[in-house]
């Protein structure tokens, strides 16, 4: 039995269009919708604490420059590569004040967790660790495909880059994840 | 251990769900709403805020303008034409006179050439001898 898929509501266009007439319930429709997929990449492309930041300022500077929205990629895509410069800022003004020792970052420790379950999450707390120590170009090509499931030409074009250049950054990527994962086990 | 790209992907669709779910969506959504609500006030409360510093420019500039048409008004004065100006006109050495070009030359405090034909009379020489001698004191 197939079970009908639940009204997906207005597109992303539709909303857009209304948005851009005034419309701050659209504006917030955009926001319900897409705003933990963001986080997700934010968080994993290295914000740590400020994601909830990072992810306001995003979509602030998204619906400010809705005009520049040209609606040859998806929204979704669009709002990664705004995303992606909001974090490079972020980063660089975190260059400029002093230093957390990456050991007291917050790590989520449950000791009534089974064995296996410890393990899995150790292995991806060591993931996230070599995603962010990777060339940003190649971290966010891997988030964009493995983590956010995009196609080589919406990475490429959002990364403003060729697909074959994508292609190579992925395969990179991917090689010197499995290269670290596996030295450290 | 041994990592295929698959338990990669998969390993990698689930990093930053933690930061995901740590996220108020309803609470974001407001927050962006407020920032732009905010920017769309700031030229009105820009207006309000100078106001009375724009009224009296706005009321001076206007008393400046009407006073001058005042004035212009009682005064009569019409608009001054322009007026091409062209440069003074040189005249032809043929409409000089003799004591007209005798001045020429002696504005030009040249010593005239000890011609013998010159010597007589500046009066003798017609226009073409005239300029001809002029263009040779000339250099």
């Amino acid at each position: 039995m197939t079970v009908p898929d639940a009204d997906p509501g207005p597109s992303d266009a539709d909303l857009i269009a209304a948005w851009s007439r005034g419309d701050e319930g659209a504006a917030a429709v955009l926001v319900r919708r897409h705003a933990r997929a963001l986080a997700r990449f934010l968080g994993a492309a290295g914000a740590r604490d400020d994601v909830d930041d990072l992810v306001q300022e995003t979509f602030y500077r998204a619906f400010r420059r809705i005009d520049g929205f040209r609606g040859g990629s998806s929204f979704r895509t669009w709002l990664l590569t705004i995303g992606r410069n909001a974090l490079k800022d972020a980063n660089r003004r975190a260059r400029r004040r002093p230093v957390i020792p990456l050991d007291d970052r917050e790590v989520a420790v449950d000791a009534e967790a089974p064995h296996h379950e410890t393990v899995a999450r150790d292995v991806e707390a060591r993931l996230a660790d070599e995603v962010a120590k990777l060339p940003p170009m190649q971290r966010d090509v891997f988030l964009m495909r493995a983590q956010q499931g995009l196609g080589y030409e919406a990475i490429a074009e959002t990364l403003e880059t060729s697909v074959g250049a994508a292609r190579v950054h992925y395969h990179h990527a991917v090689k010197r994840l499995k290269e670290a994962l596996e030295r450290c086990a | 251990m041994r990592v295929n790209e698959r338990d990669l992907e998969r390993m990698a669709a689930r990093l930053g769900v933690a930061a995901a779910e740590r996220l108020d969506v309803d609470a974001t959504a407001e927050a962006v709403l407020q920032r732009l609500r905010a920017d769309r006030r700031l030229p009105l409360r820009f207006i309000r805020r100078w106001r009375p510093i724009v009224a009296i420019a706005a009321t001076l500039t206007v008393a400046a303008l009407g006073g001058g048409l005042i004035y212009r008004a009682s005064t009569g004065s019409a608009p001054v034409p322009m007026v091409a100006v062209d440069a003074p006109a040189v005249p032809s050495i043929d409409a000089l006179s003799t004591a007209q070009l005798d001045q020429v030359l002696d504005s030009l405090d040249i010593e005239a050439p000890a011609h013998e034909h010159l010597a007589a009379s500046i009066e003798d020489l017609d226009a073409s001898q005239l300029e001809d001698l002029l263009q040779r004191m000339e250099g």
